[in-house]
């Protein structure tokens, strides 16, 4: 009685994953995620099966949260800005992405999740609304102050300060 | 954001999610899953309407002593007293409202592939199984091969097993009578756990055995092969099959 869930999990099970490891930082926990999610997903697959997309990427972000909210306690983001170059290097593409990296893990995990779902999903402002139980407008106010952290974090900063010199 | 931008951000999610080789994924495992969450969820709703369910239907009587009667044949004609564990509410509550028994039937024999045939009145068709040893097992399958559906008896809650909807019936649904097979395995039958394939080391495949137990999936395409060894043995179950009383 689900037709078609083998396949959607053969087209997405790698995407899903990559999204899941952008939310969670770390594989092992990814594929757990996607597991989990893909779960839940199956014991509503005839309902969603027409278009599974918007249901799955809602409780791939609640079980994130979920779990999140169960582990945060003494949970610190520990991801040092890693020892890159110095001087006119600070410049290259890559050590800036790198700084962008760390500073979009210190994010707290609903900016983030907005972050990921509209910039490596590609998913819609509404889309991403859908996913995350909000309005478009909470995706945005949310989108706006993930960046307004990142311009003001402290690593990012002092990048574009050696940037200058 | 002045010196980065969305495409910045886009990069560098792109860069950070590539892995040289990921595990692939587990559909058969997520299935099982699925499935017992799906029974927990049942066995959850329906514990809520137990107490609402007084009165029971006896389909049976008496149990027949082994090796007394035929096995294969359910029990009938007897109806003077009520049967612990394989009683059939007269009506169940369901996701898509109230259902009533429209076929009924205990059996005394387990380790034996049954064929049950009805005629649906709804989309919402349901099936409820009733076996009181709680370490046996119960394998429904659709007559035509669309589904299936394995699950030890601990796990069979007070409502329904399965339950069609518009999706899920096939287009002859309300037109023809329809089937179901099931095979109901004693509790010392040699059924391996979950997810035991993936780590078989003495597989063998064409039989759907690894390590001496019975691979699930082999068991749900070929269950007249476990049955052949466990063989039948007594023991008492029962099937329902519920239905709207009207058309949808």
């Amino acid at each position: 009685m689900a037709d078609g869930f083998a396949e959607y999990v053969g087209q997405r099970h790698e995407r899903l994953c990559r999204t899941a490891y952008l939310l969670t930082r770390d594989w092992q926990a990814a594929e757990d995620l996607v597991q989990t999610t893909l779960v839940k997903a199956w014991t509503a697959w005839r309902r969603i099966e027409a278009d599974p997309d918007p249901y799955v990427y809602r409780i791939l972000v609640n079980t994130h949260a979920s779990w999140w909210r169960r582990r945060w306690r003494g949970e610190v983001p520990t991801e040092a800005l890693p020892d890159g170059p110095t001087g006119p290097d600070f410049e290259t593409g890559v050590a800036r992405r790198s700084a962008l990296w760390t500073a979009v893990g210190g994010l707290p995990a609903r900016q983030r999740a907005a972050l990921v779902l509209r910039y490596y999903d590609d998913l819609t402002p509404q889309q991403v609304a859908d996913a995350l139980g909000c309005s478009v407008g909470s995706v945005k106010k949310q989108l706006s102050r993930a960046l307004a952290r990142l311009r003001v974090d402290p690593a990012l900063h002092d990048l574009k300060l050696e940037a200058l010199r | 954001m002045t010196q980065y931008t969305e495409d910045d951000l886009r990069a560098v999610f792109a860069e950070n999610s590539i892995r040289e080789d990921g595990l692939p994924p587990q559909v058969s495992e997520i299935r099982r899953r699925g499935a017992r969450t799906r029974l927990r969820r049942r066995a959850t709703a329906g514990a809520a309407l137990a107490g609402a369910a007084a009165t029971v239907v006896t389909l049976a009587g008496v149990v027949l002593p082994w090796p007394g009667g035929n096995p294969g044949e359910p029990a009938t004609g007897v109806t003077a007293h009520f049967l612990t564990g394989v009683e059939l509410p007269r009506t169940v509550e369901s996701r898509y409202g109230p259902v009533s028994l429209i076929f009924g039937r205990t059996y005394q024999s387990m380790g034996e592939g049954v064929r049950i045939s009805f005629r649906p009145t709804s989309v919402h068709t349901g099936v409820a199984i009733r076996c009181p040893d709680p370490k046996a097992w119960v394998l429904v399958r659709d007559a035509k091969g669309g589904w299936h559906d394995l699950t030890p008896c601990v796990r069979l809650g007070p409502g329904l097993q399965v339950q069609h909807d518009e999706r899920s019936v096939t287009p002859d649904w309300l037109l023809a009578p329809q089937a179901l097979e099931v095979w109901v395995f004693p509790a010392g039958a040699p059924i391996g756990s979950a997810g035991l394939a993936d780590k078989c080391a003495l597989a063998d495949r064409r039989a759907g055995k690894c390590d001496g137990p019975w691979d699930r999936e082999a068991i749900t395409a070929m269950p007249e092969r476990l049955a052949a060894e466990t063989g039948p043995q007594p023991g008492l179950w029962s099937i329902g099959v519920y239905d709207q009383e009207r058309f949808r």
